[in-house]
């Protein structure tokens, strides 16, 4: 088949996703206008709502309070489909199907009404009552929550990358006196790498931009970088709205790179290169 | 597989642990739909069903705020975009795994994009874009948005059957007298049916449950259904919302299993969409 057929064929996909380039082109372009106060905005080019951004408490305190969320959240999420993901490589088609669907729930299901399912766990009359202290409308809710909603991303990179690991390669580390801790940290997680790099960046994404986790959950009460985004339209000041998106989507951007980065790699890496090292 | 049990037991009990985890909101959601108690108890005082029957009203009322149109709208918005999705991720797809061409690396690159994204960015600059250009379009802007959004899930789901078959079987169709269309209606269609079915289904659900892009983009003549229970929660928490809440639930996981029991799988969903053009396909 000659060359374009292919460019022909994505064409109609390009089109749609050219939508989100145009998107993040005129955000950045009315990250640069003039905040008139009430009058609205006016067409600039000026640097003052990204020096804002940087400088103003508020904002750096939000940033503060936004990279230790989602740090925090990246860990525990990868933390916690590891062991997931090692016994999933061993179990039968059915528990791995059933795992699959339950990991699939909280990625996809009506969002809006896991949250209110968590806000029956954290009421003062749910199960967690029997805590010393609140758990409702703390930070440390908002993790909870945000690792539930991104701990699948992890998951299924971690689960896909230890799928390509051949069982023959654990055995033959055993048969040469490894003990299985030493498995697991010489075979298994060397070869998982890329898998929780990729997991971890999808998660770091999913959490660094989070809006509703903070709102609902957080009770308007946790002011992350995805909150103060929608702040600032409803106090009509668009310019810096889009500055604050725009500084997420660049964000997002880079980690997108590093992400295509890994997944390259892993797809170009047989398993018994790893091996080698 | 060389196990100790002491591993085997750390493993299958955090597994156990995990999974209560992740099932915790949802088992909630159904715990409190059938409590007597109206207050949010766990575990629920005395059963009863009574909450389904206001749910049951609610839904096929056109009070409250309108949850039958708005339940409408989630599923117009909903089956246009699985199908625009997939009608657009499909070729892209066969195209990614292949076909060699110009800007193959760019376009692995945007099928990514939306799933990194940030959801308010794309939200409120929809909303500025749209209203620059003029363009008022109540069903047509959360279509647009939900087709972007869903587009990865048919794209990756498609590339990770298609990958799996052998283009020789293609060619020996092409050998055998097939013409091009029939070779791709006889053989590529079938096979990829279930990456196909996964993605339809998937891309049903995002669009169905999508909320943050909604949120900015919804007006009221066109108000979806995740948007509507929002509301109904910020107004006035009522239990039947958690009757209404099962339902959604139980609806996703019908989805989910469906996608299970036809589809690859969908958890290759995640798997890499940077699969190489096959190896024997020619840039002739």
């Amino acid at each position: 088949m000659f060359a374009p057929a292919g460019m022909l064929l994505a064409l109609p996909a390009v089109l749609f996703l050219a939508v989100l380039i145009c998107v993040a082109a005129i955000m950045l372009r009315i990250s640069f206008d003039r905040y008139t106060g009430a009058s609205g905005e006016q067409s600039a080019w000026t640097l003052q709502n990204w020096s804002r951004l940087v400088t103003d408490q508020t904002y750096l305190r939000s940033l503060l309070l936004t990279l230790r969320l989602t740090v925090a959240t990246s860990v525990l999420a990868v933390l916690l489909a590891f062991p997931l993901a090692l016994f999933s490589r061993t179990a039968g088609s059915r528990t791995r199907a059933t795992i699959s669907i339950a990991m699939l729930l909280p990625l996809l299901a009506n969002l809006v009404m896991q949250i209110v399912g968590w806000m029956v766990v954290f009421s003062p009359r749910g199960p967690l009552s029997f805590l010393p202290f609140r758990v409702a409308f703390t930070e440390a809710s908002v993790l909870i929550v945000l690792v539930h909603h991104t701990m699948p991303f992890a998951y299924f990179a971690i689960d896909a990358a230890l799928q390509n690991v051949p069982r023959s390669l654990e055995e033959a580390a055993a048969t040469l006196g490894a003990g299985r801790l030493v498995v697991l940290r010489r075979v298994l997680f060397p070869l998982a790498l890329p898998g929780v790099l990729s997991g971890s960046i999808l998660v770091f994404a999913g959490t660094f931009s989070a809006f509703v986790i903070p709102i609902l959950v957080g009770g308007y009460r946790i002011p992350v970088l995805g909150v103060l985004v929608q702040a600032a339209m409803d106090e009509s000041n668009w310019p810096m709205s889009a500055t604050i998106a725009s500084a997420l989507t660049l964000i997002a951007l880079v980690l997108l790179g590093g992400y295509q980065k890994v997944v390259l790699r892993l797809a170009a890496q047989p398993p018994s290169e790893a091996f080698g090292r | 597989m060389i196990r100790s049990r002491t591993e085997r037991i750390a493993l299958a009990s955090s597994t156990v642990v995990l999974l209560i985890f992740v099932l915790a909101p949802t088992v909630m959601i159904m715990a409190a739909s059938v409590n007597r108690s109206a207050t949010l108890t766990f575990p629920p005082r005395g059963l009863t069903l009574d909450w389904y029957g206001a749910a049951v009203s609610t839904l096929l009322s056109g009070d409250f705020g309108g949850a039958q149109q708005s339940l409408t709208v989630s599923l117009v918005v909903a089956l246009t975009s699985a199908a625009l999705a997939s009608l657009v991720g499909f070729p892209a797809a066969y195209a990614l795994v292949r076909l060699r061409f110009p800007g193959r690396r760019v376009l692995e690159v945007l099928v990514s994009l939306p799933l990194v994204f940030p959801a308010v960015s794309f939200g409120i600059g929809l909303l500025i874009l749209l209203s620059r250009l003029a363009v008022d379009l109540p069903y047509g802007r959360l279509i647009l948005a939900d087709t972007i959004l869903a587009i990865p899930f048919v794209v990756r789901n498609v590339s990770a059957s298609l990958a799996g078959l052998s283009r020789s079987l293609e060619e020996a169709a092409w050998t055998l007298g097939a013409s091009r269309a029939y070779a791709f209606r006889k053989i590529v269609l079938p096979l990829a049916r279930p990456g196909l079915i996964s993605g339809l289904f998937l891309a049903f659900i995002v669009a169905f449950n999508e909320f943050t892009v909604a949120f900015f983009l919804y007006s009221p003549k066109a108000q979806p259904f995740s948007i509507w229970i929002f509301q109904r929660t910020e107004a006035a928490f009522d239990t039947s919302l958690t009757a209404i809440g099962t339902i959604v639930l139980g609806f996703n996981l019908l989805l989910l299993w469906g996608v299970q029991r036809f589809g690859t799988g969908g958890g290759s969903w995640s798997r890499t969409a940077a699969t190489k053009p096959h190896q024997n396909a020619r840039a002739n």
